[in-house]
């Protein structure tokens, strides 16, 4: 029974009929076979049931969608317009802000956010998932350096760095006795080299006199 | 239609990011140099008479800012100009009787005409005992400024570090 009736009836035809989308003459056809087959009859009402069951849940929905987003209810109330309208364009008095519009302005830029990520929540989840698929591919593909900078009683040497050169970078460092601390010092001038200074201070002998 | 080529143009974009980042991938994958030349110098700073060596020219500036500026003469000690095979680590005697050991772990090209090297580096002191290691990431002929040890009692002992590749 799940693709027809053994009589010649079948499921989407049935619904089809419930839905009075089917044609005169195929209407007839069916509705005669209903008239003989008691068991479409019976799979025809549960139809209707579970139809109506869908169009209320559908409606609650709505109705419910309608008092909690103002631009739901604004766009609705465009649609409705425009079917009364029958698609000529809407009057100068049909086009003024309805309550519900007012009350969406009111809100105002949060509310056109809100109404605008509605719209385009689609092409904002394809943004979203394609900045996310770039950030990963430039984390993977990009050089792995952890910069270690530490300064301790004193201050790095900062310049401006030439526009075509990275400064260095200590990726790591251990130093097993004493402390350490980490300069740079920029290009200046004629001297186009940068430096990484790694100073090292023994921590037994911090008291003796130290430029940092 | 519209919504779908708006995913697909989004779906394009991916695709050229992800080109993008394949180029760049094979750029850094690119064969590095196999060897760096590398230049050590070992200095004494101190406050007696005498200025910068005139062997420390390339350094000169240097010297003139923090924390070097605390102090009025640099001395060269002893300079070892050493080519450094890729992932080879080369041991370099000190004149303090500790030793450097360096190792060039390869090249990118970071910028057009500029190499970026990334070097590890370990310095024992004269007993063996270690130090300091670390690994640095410096452009070509950028150089690497290592040290604070007292030496011969009135000066400072540190080492300057500048390995370039073709």
């Amino acid at each position: 029974m799940s693709a027809g009736s053994k009589k010649g009836v079948s499921d989407m035809e049935l619904m089809l009929y419930a839905d009075g989308e089917l044609s005169t003459d195929e209407s007839r056809r069916v509705a005669a076979r209903l008239a003989e087959d008691p068991d479409a009859r019976l799979k025809l009402e549960s139809l209707r049931q579970v139809g109506e069951a869908v169009r209320t849940y559908t409606e609650l929905e709505t109705d419910r969608a309608e008092a909690e987003l103002p631009a739901f209810a604004d766009m609705w109330q465009r649609i409705e317009r425009r079917i009364q309208a029958n698609g000529r364009a809407p009057a100068p008095d049909e086009a003024a802000p309805t309550p519900m519009r007012s009350k969406a302005a009111a809100a105002g830029w949060w509310a056109g956010i809100r109404r605008w990520l509605e719209d385009h929540r689609g092409h904002v989840l394809t943004g979203a998932f394609s900045a996310g698929v770039a950030c990963a591919l430039m984390l993977a593909l990009g050089p792995r350096v952890r910069v270690v900078e530490r300064v301790r009683d004193g201050a790095p040497v900062v310049g401006t760095p030439a526009v075509l050169r990275s400064p260095p970078e200590v990726e790591d460092l251990e130093v097993y006795e004493g402390s350490s601390t980490i300069l740079t010092i920029e290009p200046e001038g004629s001297d186009d080299s940068a430096a990484a200074v790694i100073w090292i201070s023994d921590d037994r002998e911090a008291k003796k006199e130290s430029p940092l | 239609m519209i919504r779908f080529r708006r995913h697909a143009f989004a779906l394009a974009m991916v695709a050229l990011c992800f080109m993008v980042g394949a180029r760049a991938g094979e750029a850094q994958n690119a064969p590095p140099p196999g060897a760096a030349d590398c230049q050590i110098f070992e200095i004494k700073a101190s406050n007696e008479e005498g200025g910068v060596d005139p062997a420390l020219r390339p350094l000169a500036s240097k010297l003139k800012k923090p924390p070097f500026s605390s102090w009025k003469t640099f001395a060269l000690l002893k300079k070892h100009d050493k080519s450094v095979e890729r992932m080879k680590t080369l041991s370099i005697g000190l004149v303090t009787g500790g030793k450097l050991t360096l190792l060039f772990r390869g090249a990118s090209g970071g910028q057009p005409n500029k190499s970026r090297l990334r070097l590890t580096f370990t310095l024992d002191d004269k007993s063996g005992k270690r130090k300091v290691d670390g690994t640095i990431n410096v452009d070509s002929g950028d150089y690497s400024l290592i040290g604070g040890d007292s030496v011969e009692e009135s000066g400072t002992y540190f080492m300057a570090v500048s390995c370039k590749v073709p």
